[in-house]
């Protein structure tokens, strides 16, 4: 394989990774790992907005590339099937077309189908709702706010607004609903009901994963990941914060 | 018991709209529901939801690790559906509550709960990872 075409496939399996939401040690191994299984010597720095690959090849020089990072969306499974791809080509080496290849099929994985994935956030809303103490009632109320929400959440995701601005509404909206709910039926309990309805926004992967890039020694991206996590964490409340406290004030 | 079934339901909801697929899912949910079996079994002897959070951050992170090496996976296809049931949400919402109502003294106080429960699961995620990695490394020397 010619080192660019080398470069291109570690480029790519590493923007795949990282867009997936990936530790930053895991896309850097992945990389040198790709490298390796065709005898080439590389270094590769990522960061949670960007990739850096050097090469070097048969004449010893040196070749860098790098690939800007903008979106990410959380897709465990593609992380997982890059992972695996990785460890295959340590076994065998395929020629560039093969690689490319299954890369571009994992690129282009289908995700769950909607109507399955908004009924996963419906359950799990309403098991959340249930976990912290809430009635049956609760729950059904949470399951059904939940799956408002992620409808919402997924068209405004479909229309590429930002990720903080999705958040925002989406607490937003979580928070009045719920407020209607408890003011048609009184025996709902507000609060239950909102948490549970939201415990699937909450930035559960940069937190795990700004952890663990921290005991990796990627100090940078460790910081940006929490950093990230606090501001989704506060444009959240603040949507909820607006909900209650407008809702409670009319009512 | 059926709380332990509701944390299951919850991590196995959060991993299909993370996208993890197959039996794998199932065992993303048995790691939320093994995180909140530790967490009401420490609850109920100690009575501190900050300690036993901790601890059940580190089951979910020695499950995880244990997991994804039986199921070639990364561990994070386990770790993150599996903490969720953990968060505190609960008193991150109640601080939310507080500001609203002016009463910052209260807000204070749930926010220290918050970041507490947060900096719980945190640290327990981080101790089983380096226990494993600790582990792994050793097996590599040993190979070599």
């Amino acid at each position: 394989m010619q080192p660019n075409e080398l470069m291109n496939i570690a480029l790519k399996a590493g923007e795949i990774m990282l867009t997936s939401g990936a530790e930053i040690y895991r896309v850097e191994e992945t990389i040198v790992r790709i490298c390796k299984s065709y005898n080439t010597y590389c270094e590769s720095f990522v960061l949670p907005t960007g990739i850096f690959i050097s090469i070097r090849d048969s004449e010893d020089s040196m070749h860098t590339a790098f690939k800007r990072i903008h979106d990410r969306k959380v897709d465990l499974n593609r992380i997982d099937r890059v992972n695996n791809l990785s460890r295959s080509l340590q076994v065998s080496q395929p020629d560039y077309e093969a690689v490319l290849g299954s890369l571009n099929d994992i690129e282009t994985v289908r995700q769950h189908a909607f109507p399955a994935r908004l009924m996963a956030a419906s359950v799990s809303s309403f098991a959340f709702t249930i976990l912290f103490q809430g009635t049956w009632l609760d729950g059904a109320a949470a399951a059904v706010i939940g799956a408002v929400a992620y409808l919402v959440n997924e068209m405004m995701a479909r229309r590429n607004l930002y990720q903080f601005l999705e958040l925002f509404i989406a607490g937003m909206l979580a928070g009045f609903i719920s407020l209607a709910a408890v003011r048609l039926f009184p025996v709902l309990n507000v609060y239950k009901i909102i948490i549970g309805s939201l415990m699937i926004y909450l930035p559960g992967v940069s937190i795990t994963n700004g952890i663990k890039d921290a005991l990796y020694g990627d100090l940078v991206a460790s910081l940006t990941r929490l950093g990230e996590a606090l501001l989704l964490v506060t444009v959240l409340a603040v949507g909820v914060g607006i909900a209650l406290s407008v809702g409670i004030g009319r009512w | 018991m059926h709380m332990v079934l509701m944390a299951f339901l919850g991590s196995l909801g959060s991993g299909l709209t993370f996208n993890v697929k197959g039996r794998k899912l199932i065992f993303a949910g048995l790691s939320g529901a093994a995180g909140w079996l530790v967490y009401l079994l420490l609850y109920s002897i100690s009575g501190s939801s900050i300690f036993s959070t901790f601890v059940g951050a580190i089951a979910v992170g020695f499950y995880s690790e244990t997991a994804a090496r039986y199921l070639k996976s990364p561990s994070t296809v386990f770790s993150i559906p599996g903490i969720l049931p953990l968060v505190p949400g609960i008193t991150a919402y109640e601080m939310i509550q507080a500001v609203t109502e002016n009463d910052m003294a209260n807000a204070m106080v749930k926010m220290v709960n918050t970041l507490g429960g947060a900096g719980a699961i945190a640290f327990g995620i981080l101790l089983a990872t380096a226990f494993f990695r600790r582990i792994s490394k050793k097996k590599k020397t040993k190979q070599a």
